[in-house]
C-alpha cells in the first residue's frame, strides 16, 4: 500500500534513467580517507527465545578499510532488567563475543514488557544502553505461487522461474508497534541491504495510518526478494523492535542504498549506546536491541502453491 | 530603513518626469516585424540619426519615440536582419509606422554589411543578462542531437548545475527553485523531461530566450535568483511553414500558418520520444506493458484586431510517463491569454491572464487489477493569475513601466489513497492556498548620453491559508537521534477560511550605466528579490517528486539582495564583445533538512526543516566573437556559494551542494561553406562538495558509516571536463524536392571520459550467493557514478518547408 520513496521510488527513477539511456556507469575507485581513533561498536540483541544471548563488541575502522573487524576484549558486560535482575555476559572465546549462558535448557532471558539496561566497562570508559522488549503478533501464513522473476527479483544466481512468496500477519492494535522481518532461505539469512525489512505498524513509513492493518503488500511480498525453487525451505522471522531501533534500521538501509542522482547527504545512523562521559573522545556506535520473535517455516511444495495471491 | 528606501525611490522615480513637460513634441510608434513570417521582433533598435537617440522594441515588437517636430531618418536594426532606414515627417500629427525587416541572407559576403546593433551589450543599461539566439543554440553540439535550451543556458557565465542529468540549473549560487522560468509569461515548475536530460521547450517553437541573473527590473518578481524568460513563436503570418526533425530521442513536427494573412496566425508544435516504440518488440512477459515516453505540445494563436489591439492565446502541455503495472507520470501545463493594447502612441499595455499547473501521479495499480491493495498518490501546484503591464514612453530619454499582478496558488503537496486487504485509508499533506499580490513601478532614464539609470520598486504581499483544521508552531526541544531537527510541533486550531500568515515586502531595484568610451561602459546594479514558494528537495539532484510548498507561519519567504558591478568593452568593429562582472548575493531564510526528514505525504514535515542564511559571490568573464566564419564564446566563472544553517555542520558555513569553484565553457561554431558547418564545445567544471563518514562499524554483518549528524561538504568530487563536436550538412532540398533540410552529426563526450556525478560508498558486490552464505561482514567500497560514461554519437535529420 504505502510506497517508500527512498526504498522504491528513487532507485526506480535511477533505474529508469539508466535503462533508458544505457549511458551511465559505476566504477569502484580508491579513495583517500582520514585515519581515525576507533569507537566502540556494539552489536547485540536480547530475545525471548530460549538459549544463549550474544553481544558482540568491536572496534570501528577507518572508512573503506577491508581488514577483518577486531573484537574488543577484556570488557565487563552486564545487562540488568527493570526488576533488578542482573545477567552477566562473558567473552568465552576471547574474541569480543560476549555470551550469557542460561543455567538450564528452559531458562529464557528476554520477556515481553521488560526494559533492559546494558552496561559496558572497557579501557576506563563506561557505556550504557536501554531498550524495552516489545510485543509481536504471530505470523498467519506463508503463501506462494509459481511465477517469473520480476525486475527486483532478477540477478545473477537467482532463479528466473520459481515460486513467489508472501507472508501474512496483522499488526497489533495500537499505534507505534515496530517490526523487523528476517527471511531465511534453507536456513541462510538473506542479509543484503535489499533484505532489511522493517515496518511501522503495517506499513514501511512512520505514519499512524497503518495501525492494526494486515501487513501491506509491499511488506508481505518482501518475503521474496528472489524466487524459491521446489523443496526450498523458507523461514520468516518477525521481530518486535523499539521505535528507536526502527530509526536505526531505516537510516542504515538508507545509507547503504544512498547512491546515484538522488543521493542525500550522508546522515548519522542513530545509536543507543552512550558513553557515560559525553565529552570523551571514545564514543560508541551500534545498537543494543530487544525483540520478541514469531517464526513460521514452509517447504515449497508444488501441490500447495496457490494460483494467485489473494490481493 | 525600508520606509526611507521606498520614499527616496519614489522621489527618484518621479523626479525626471516633470522635466519633460509636453510642448511641441510628437510621437512616432508602431511595431517592427520579420518580413518573412510576420513575427514581432524583440529588442530591435529604432535610432533617430539626427538626434543620436532612440529606443528599442519591447517583447511584442512595439516601439514609441516622442520627438520635437521635424523631419528625421529612423535607422532600424536588429541582430540577424538587414539595416533599414526610413525618412519620416513629424510635423503636425503623431505617426504610426509599422516596419518589416528582412533577414540577413546566408551569403557570407554580406555578413560585413549587415546592420546589427552590435554594441548593445555596452550601450544597453541591462547587465547580468544573457540572450541566446535560437539559431546559435541550434548549432551547439547537443546530447543525442537534441537541441536544448536549458543545456545551452548552462554554458553561460554564472550558470551551473549539480551535475549531468540533474533537473534545472543554478544561477549565481541560487538553488534550482530560485529561477522563475516563464513560458509566454506563465511560470513552469519543472523545466525538464527525463530528469535533466532534456528541457521541456520545443526548439522549433521558441522565438526568444533571455536569462536575467542580476539587475532584475521591477516588472519581474517571485523568485530569489533569476528569470528565464522564454517567448514562443507567434506562428508564421505570411505563409504555411512546416518544421520537423527526427532524432534519436524525439521526433518533432511544427506547423505554422496564417489564418488571415498578416492579421492572424497559429503555430502547433509537438514532440514525442519513441524509445518505447523501438523497444516494444523486445519487451515480453511481465514487462510487456512497460511504458516510458515523454512528449510536449505547444500551441499558439494570435489575432491582430486592429492597429491598437492584438490578442494571443498560447498553451503548453507536456508529460513524462513511466510504468507498467504501476504508473508514474508528471508534467507541466500552462495556458496564457494576452491582450496588447496601444492606448495612445505613448502608452502600451499588455495584459496577461494565465493558468499554470504542475502535477504528478504515482499509482501502484494502473490497470485497477487489485482494488483491495492499492496505492495512489497525487501532488500538484496550480496558479491562476492576472497581470497588467503598462509601458509609458514619455520621451526617448524616459520610459516608465508600471503594473501589478494577482497570483493565486493552490498547493496539494501530497494526497494519497490506499487500501490493504480491503481496508481503505486516505492521508497526506492537506491542501494549502495562497495569494500573492504585487505592484511595481520602474523608470529608465537617460540622464546624459553617457549615463543612464533604471530604478524601480516592487511591492509584494502574500496571504497563506490552510485547509486543515489545525496548524502548527515549531518549538525547539533539543537534538537527539530520535528527533534530528530538534523541533517538535505544537498544534493549534485553524479556521480554514482565515489567513494564517501574511508577509509583505518592498523590493527595490536599481541599475546604472556609464559609458567610459566609444566602446566601453561600466554598469552597476542592486536588486532585492522575494520568494514565497519553495521546492522541498533534499536529494543531490531535484526529482520530479519534489514538492512545491508555500511559505507558512513557520517557513519564511526567501529574500535575496544582490549587488553586481560590470565592465563591458567591445573590440575591433564590435567583432568581440567582452564583459567582466562581479557579484555578491545575500540570502535569507534558506531551507535545509534534518537527517531522516520526511518530506512526502507528511502533514508535519515542517518539524524536519532547518533554516539559515546563504551567501554567494563570484567573478564572471565572458568573451564573445560575433562575426566571421568562426563565432562563439568563452565564459569563465570563479564562484562560491555557501550557507549557514543552525543544526548542520556545527553551525559553520558550508558549501552548497551545487557549489562549483571554476566553470569554463568554450563554445565555437565554424561555417566552412554553404553546405557544411561545424560546432564544438568544451567544459571544465570543478567538482561539487558532498559528505562522507569518517569511520565504519559493523552490526549484524552490515558495514556502515559512522558520522556525526549534519556533516556537510567535507569532501569534493573530482573536476569535470568534456568536449562535444558536431557537423551540419545543409541540403538544398528536403522531402519531395521542396524546402530545405539538414543532417546533424554529433558526438557528445568525444574523448569518452567518465565524469563523476557522485561518489558514494556501498556494500561490496561479490559473487552472487556467496555474500549471504558467508557468516562474515559485507564490507563497503567507494563507487564513482558517471551519468554519462561513454561517448555518445548521434544523427538528426531536420527539415523545413
Amino acid at each position: 500500500m504505502k510506497i517508500s520513496i527512498k526504498k522504491q521510488i528513487l532507485p526506480l527513477l535511477s533505474f529508469l534513467i539508466i535503462s533508458l539511456t544505457l549511458m551511465s556507469c559505476e566504477d569502484v575507485i580508491q579513495l583517500e580517507v582520514p585515519q581515525t581513533e576507533p569507537y566502540l561498536v556494539v552489536d547485540g540483541s536480547i530475545t525471548n527465545l530460549a538459549g544463549e544471548q550474544v553481544i558482540k563488541l568491536t572496534k570501528s575502522q577507518d572508512l573503506l578499510n577491508l581488514a577483518t573487524v577486531e573484537g574488543v576484549k577484556n570488557a565487563t558486560v552486564k545487562v540488568t532488567d527493570d526488576l533488578g535482575k542482573i545477567y552477566e555476559f562473558k567473552d568465552l572465546k576471547n574474541m569480543g563475543k560476549y555470551v550469557w549462558t542460561p543455567t538450564n535448557k528452559t531458562e529464557v532471558m528476554g520477556s515481553v514488557g521488560r526494559t533492559y539496561t546494558l552496561d559496558i566497562t572497557v579501557e576506563g570508559e563506561s557505556y550504557k544502553a536501554v531498550s524495552k522488549l516489545n510485543r509481536v503478533p504471530k505470523i498467519d501464513s506463508i503463501v506462494y505461487k509459481p511465477d517469473d522473476a520480476n525486475i527486483r527479483q532478477q540477478g545473477t544466481g537467482k532463479p528466473d522461474k520459481g515460486y513467489d512468496a508472501n507472508f501474512y500477519a496483522t499488526d497489533l492494535k495500537g499505534v507505534g508497534d515496530c517490526y523487523r522481518v528476517k527471511i531465511y532461505k534453507n536456513d541462510t539469512l538473506k542479509n543484503t541491504a535489499d533484505n532489511i525489512i522493517i515496518a511501522y505498524d503495517a506499513i514501511g513509513n512512520k505514519s499512524p495510518i497503518g495501525d492494526g492493518l494486515a501487513f501491506t503488500r509491499p511488506i508481505r511480498r518482501l518475503a521474496s526478494t528472489e524466487l524459491y525453487r521446489e523443496n526450498d525451505r523458507l523461514k520468516v522471522e518477525l521481530l518486535s523492535i523499539t521505535e528507536a531501533h526502527f530509526d536505526f534500521w531505516l537510516q542504515l538501509r538508507q545509507e547503504l542504498n544512498n547512491a546515484g542522482l538522488f543521493a542525500r547527504p550522508a546522515a548519522r545512523i542513530p545509536s543507543n549506546i552512550n558513553n557515560t562521559n559525553p565529552s570523551s573522545t571514545k564514543q560508541a556506535s551500534g545498537w543494543f536491541g530487544t525483540s520478541a520473535i514469531s517464526t513460521m517455516e514452509v517447504k515449497i511444495d508444488k501441490t500447495k502453491a496457490v494460483k494467485e495471491f489473494n490481493d | 530603513m525600508l520606509k526611507f528606501i521606498s520614499k527616496s525611490f519614489l522621489l527618484l522615480l518621479f523626479a525626471p518626469l516633470g522635466l519633460f513637460a509636453q510642448t511641441d513634441k510628437l510621437t512616432v510608434s508602431g511595431f517592427v516585424k520579420d518580413s518573412k513570417n510576420g513575427e514581432g521582433l524583440i529588442g530591435a533598435s529604432v535610432f533617430v540619426k539626427e538626434l543620436l537617440t532612440g529606443s528599442t522594441t519591447n517583447t511584442y515588437g512595439f516601439y514609441s519615440l516622442t520627438l520635437p517636430k521635424g523631419n528625421y531618418s529612423l535607422v532600424i536594426t536588429s541582430v540577424g536582419y538587414r539595416k533599414y532606414v526610413r525618412e519620416i515627417k513629424l510635423n503636425d500629427q503623431n505617426v504610426t509606422l509599422n516596419l518589416e525587416l528582412v533577414e540577413d541572407g546566408q551569403e557570407l559576403a554580406e555578413v560585413l554589411v549587415t546592420g546589427k546593433r552590435e554594441d548593445d551589450n555596452v550601450k544597453k543599461i541591462e547587465m547580468s543578462v544573457n540572450k541566446v539566439d535560437m539559431k546559435t543554440i541550434k548549432k551547439i553540439p547537443a546530447l543525442l542531437g537534441e537541441v536544448d535550451l536549458v543545456r545551452a543556458i548552462q554554458l553561460l557565465p554564472g550558470v551551473s548545475t549539480v551535475g549531468e542529468g540533474a533537473t534545472g540549473f543554478n544561477v549565481r549560487g541560487g538553488a534550482v527553485d530560485q529561477n522563475l522560468v516563464l513560458m509566454d509569461e506563465a511560470p513552469v515548475y519543472n523545466s525538464s523531461h527525463l530528469f535533466g536530460f532534456f528541457s521541456i521547450f520545443n526548439p522549433d517553437a521558441v522565438k526568444d530566450v533571455k536569462l536575467i541573473k542580476g539587475g532584475i527590473p521591477a516588472q519581474y518578481g517571485g523568485r530569489a535568483s533569476s528569470i528565464l524568460d522564454v517567448r514562443m513563436k507567434e506562428g508564421n503570418a505570411k505563409k504555411l511553414e512546416i518544421n520537423g526533425g527526427i532524432g534519436f530521442i524525439f521526433s518533432r513536427l511544427s506547423i505554422e500558418a496564417p489564418i488571415v494573412k498578416d492579421r492572424a496566425s497559429f503555430i502547433v508544435a509537438a514532440r514525442r520520444s519513441y524509445a518505447d516504440v523501438l523497444a516494444k518488440p523486445f519487451l515480453t512477459g511481465n514487462n510487456a506493458d512497460t511504458q516510458f515516453n515523454f512528449y510536449d505540445l505547444t500551441a499558439k494563436v494570435n489575432y491582430t484586431i486592429n492597429q491598437n489591439n492584438s490578442v494571443f492565446l498560447s498553451g503548453y502541455f507536456g508529460r513524462d510517463v513511466f510504468g507498467n503495472s504501476f504508473g508514474f507520470n508528471w508534467g507541466n501545463s500552462t495556458l496564457s491569454a494576452r491582450w496588447n493594447h496601444v492606448f495612445s502612441s505613448k502608452l502600451f499595455l499588455n495584459s496577461t491572464a494565465f493558468y499554470s499547473n504542475y502535477d504528478y501521479l504515482l499509482d501502484s495499480d494502473l490497470n485497477n487489477k487489485r482494488p483491495n491493495n492499492q496505492f495512489r498518490w497525487t501532488s500538484n501546484i496550480r496558479n491562476w493569475s492576472f497581470k497588467p503591464d503598462f509601458t509609458y514612453y514619455i520621451s526617448p530619454d524616459n520610459t516608465l513601466t508600471f503594473g501589478g499582478q494577482i497570483l493565486t496558488y493552490s498547493f496539494t503537496p501530497g494526497s494519497a489513497n490506499a487500501s490493504s486487504n480491503g481496508t481503505k485509508v486516505s492521508f497526506g499533506t492537506p491542501a494549502k492556498d495562497a495569494v500573492e499580490y504585487s505592484a511595481y513601478v520602474g523608470n529608465e532614464w537617460r540622464v546624459t548620453p553617457k549615463l543612464s539609470l533604471q530604478y524601480g520598486v516592487r511591492f509584494s504581499k502574500y496571504d497563506y491559508k490552510s485547509s486543515e483544521d489545525v496548524y502548527y508552531i515549531r518549538r525547539f526541544v533539543g537534538i537527539t537521534d530520535a528527533r534530528p531537527s530538534g523541533y517538535e510541533l505544537d498544534t493549534k486550531p485553524n479556521d480554514p477560511s482565515k489567513v494564517i500568515q501574511t508577509y509583505s515586502n518592498f523590493e527595490p531595484r536599481f541599475n546604472a550605466k556609464l559609458e567610459t568610451g566609444e566602446n566601453s561602459s561600466i554598469k552597476a546594479s542592486y536588486n532585492r528579490m522575494t520568494q514565497y514558494i519553495h521546492l522541498m528537495s533534499n536529494t543531490a539532484a531535484s526529482t520530479p517528486l519534489d514538492v512545491w510548498t508555500s511559505s507558512t507561519n513557520n517557513i519564511k519567504p526567501q529574500l535575496t539582495d544582490q549587488v553586481a558591478l560590470g565592465y563591458f568593452k567591445n573590440f575591433g568593429d564590435n567583432d568581440y564583445e567582452t564583459s567582466l562582472e562581479v557579484y555578491y548575493k545575500d540570502f535569507q531564510n534558506q531551507i535545509d533538512y534534518a537527517d531522516r526528514a520526511n518530506l512526502f505525504l507528511n502533514p508535519t514535515f515542517e518539524k524536519d526543516l532547518l533554516f539559515g542564511d546563504g551567501r554567494a559571490y563570484g567573478v564572471e568573464l565572458y568573451i564573445k566573437k560575433n562575426k566571421g566564419k568562426l563565432t562563439g564564446w568563452t565564459s569563465y566563472t570563479l564562484a562560491r556559494t555557501e550557507r549557514q544553517i543552525v543544526g548542520l555542520n556545527n553551525g559553520n558555513w558550508f558549501p552548497n551542494r551545487f557549489d562549483r569553484t571554476h566553470t569554463l565553457n568554450v563554445v565555437a561554431q565554424y561555417e566552412l561553406n554553404k553546405k557544411w558547418s561545424f560546432g564544438a564545445n568544451f567544459a571544465y567544471i570543478s567538482g561539487v562538495p558532498y559528505s562522507l563518514p569518517e569511520r565504519q562499524g559493523t552490526v549484524e554483518n552490515f558495514t556502515y558509516g559512522i558520522t556525526e549528524s549534519g556533516v556537510r561538504g567535507n569532501i569534493r568530487i573530482p573536476a569535470y571536463n568534456r568536449l562535444d563536436v558536431s557537423a551540419t550538412k545543409k541540403n538544398k532540398k528536403a522531402l519531395f524536392g521542396k524546402g530545405e533540410s539538414e543532417w546533424v552529426f554529433s558526438i557528445y563526450n568525444l574523448y569518452n571520459r567518465r565524469n563523476p556525478f557522485s561518489i558514494y560508498t556501498q556494500p561490496q558486490t561479490t559473487e552472487a550467493g556467496s555474500v549471504q552464505e558467508a557468516e562474515q561482514a559485507i564490507k563497503s567500497e567507494a563507487v564513482r557514478l558517471s551519468i554519462i560514461g561513454s561517448l555518445i554519437p548521434s544523427v538528426t535529420y531536420n527539415f523545413k518547408f
